[in-house]
């Protein structure tokens, strides 16, 4: 495909440049980078032993002696940027996401991960627990509770606050286990389904000096509930009870996986298989049957040809597709590569926040660490170039 | 600033930006090399148990290295205004398409208990 472009007039290139340039990383082109350059700069070439071009880090400067003029160009990155959703079911996002660097994607991920607050129990207060799990153990369990509510509408607490409406969600769980004269027995099993809220607050405010000034039954208006109603946390035999109170705090994954608002969140590059020549006849037929369905055969015999069919839906053969670039039968013909700044993000929430949401909340806490340096330094103009 | 310091000492800087992880410095880093006027841009984190990193920016001399870093983070900053915004677009044109298929799960959850129970599927979809 490429093989020709170099031969094409400086217009003709320019034009082949600028769509191959929408598609590939943000840069400017005044001259078009040679066909081995252009792979290298927008492709991870995946091989049996080692990956190839694997950083993504470009110098504005770094093609400066072949013509090209690599600095960052806003018009670009726009024209370059998409999101395209592809799946949105309740808790999970996945979506594409073309045209920027694997650092912002990064970076997006982990604060996603450790910097994005949720509502957590904290604070266990145990008026009776003689079930056979220890208090601690309980306490753990319950700390790992995702709770179904917007932190924020809460403030942080730090240690030294007192606990308040502003800050404190108060859960109760009393549970105890009988036999009920029938022979069955009831509550044999504690689910988180079982945890209560008290929008007024504390039930035993001297013990846990947690006093609330008003309700918070407006500050929540879907009320505070587990994400999950059937998360087992502990079971009984007859006899056996749990009474006691939780805390929630706000707090980030940072200070605790259990207020990491993602069950997880990851991306990979999106794949990408290339014929490097023309493949017919015999080699094209091996080709296909070890393929199914990625490779598309046409023709028979000498006639037989193949074409590279959707990547996505043929997923599991894609490490075959690498590991065939390795034999020396198949390496001229076959490679598998990756796009180094197209996305297959996938967001799972825990269900406290909307998984869009949570992406942007995730860029304004970026832009807010931007500004926090941004402070400690000098104003300059915003573009010298 | 000091009047004496000749251009060549404003062309490198150190920066050392206390609370901040791999998740600013290795995007910083990135948007700083793409700046024509950056001759080169690193940060390290010196020790994990350190929660500090050491940004370091050295320029040609067209602008001072102090700018160089500046000018990286309101590209930085526009980058990801940008980013936000598509998302918002691009989960609100979901939304239209199939017509509020995002809710949470735990509205999935109680549709599922209300009809096991026996009662009349209600259809409760915005």
């Amino acid at each position: 495909m490429g093989r020709t472009k170099k031969a094409a007039q400086p217009q003709a290139a320019k034009g082949a440049a600028a769509a191959a340039a929408d598609v590939g990383p943000s840069t400017s082109y005044d001259a078009t980078l040679p066909d081995n350059l252009e792979v290298a700069r927008t492709r991870v070439v995946c091989g049996t032993d080692m990956n190839l071009h694997t950083t993504s880090t470009i110098a504005a400067s770094q093609w400066g002696s072949l013509g090209v003029d690599a600095s960052f160009d806003m018009d670009r990155f726009r024209r370059g940027f998409s999101i395209d959703i592809k799946r949105y079911e309740g808790d999970d996002m996945e979506f594409e996401m073309k045209g920027v660097s694997c650092a912002v994607a990064n970076s997006l991920r982990r604060i996603m991960i450790s910097e994005t607050p949720t509502m957590a129990i904290e604070h266990v207060y145990i008026v009776n627990n003689t079930s056979v799990i220890q208090d601690e153990v309980l306490s753990h369990r319950l700390g790992l509770v995702p709770l179904k509510v917007d932190p924020r509408l809460f403030q942080y607490k730090a240690k030294e606050d007192a606990p308040s409406e502003q800050n404190t969600i108060v859960l109760k769980l009393k549970v105890e286990c009988r036999r009920l004269p029938s022979g069955a027995m009831e509550n044999d099993k504690v689910y988180s389904r079982d945890l209560v809220w008290l929008p007024e607050g504390s039930e035993m405010p001297d013990e846990t000096s947690c006093r609330f000034a008003s309700s918070q039954a407006a500050l929540v208006s879907g009320g505070v509930r587990p994400v999950h109603d059937d998360i087992l946390i502990a079971k009984l035999r007859p006899g056996q009870a749990i009474e006691l109170e939780c805390h929630c705090i706000k707090g980030v994954g940072d200070m605790h996986a259990k207020w990491s608002p993602v069950a997880t969140t990851w991306y990979r590059l999106m794949p990408e298989v290339v014929l490097l020549q023309k493949t017919r006849g015999q080699i094209a037929e091996e080709l296909a049957e070890q393929l199914p369905g990625l490779l598309q055969l046409s023709g028979s015999g000498d006639k037989a040809k193949v074409v590279v069919g959707d990547v996505r839906k043929h997923d599991k053969l894609l490490e075959k597709v690498r590991r065939l670039s390795g034999e020396e039968r198949y390496a001229p013909y076959i490679q598998l590569r990756k796009i180094k700044d197209r996305f297959i993000f996938t967001i799972e929430s825990a269900g406290a926040w909307r998984p869009h949401e949570l992406f942007q909340y995730a860029v304004e806490v970026m832009m807010s660490k931007c500004d926090k340096v941004l402070e400690g330094l000098q104003a300059f103009p915003q573009r010298s170039f | 600033m000091d009047q004496d310091e000749s251009a060549a000492d404003q062309r490198a800087i150190v920066l050392a930006l206390d609370g901040e992880t791999h998740t600013l410095g290795n995007t910083l880093r990135d948007v700083m090399w793409s700046h024509p006027h950056i001759e080169l841009a690193s940060y390290t984190q010196e020790h994990p148990s350190v929660n500090e990193i050491i940004l370091r920016c050295q320029t040609n001399a067209a602008i001072p290295a102090e700018q160089g870093v500046v000018e990286a983070l309101h590209i930085t900053k526009a980058i990801l205004s940008h980013m936000g915004d598509t998302m918002a677009e691009a989960a609100k044109r979901w939304e239209e398409q199939h017509g509020g298929g995002g809710d949470g799960g735990q509205r999935r959850q109680q549709r599922q208990q209300r009809q096991g129970d026996g009662a009349a599927a209600m259809n409760e979809d915005s």
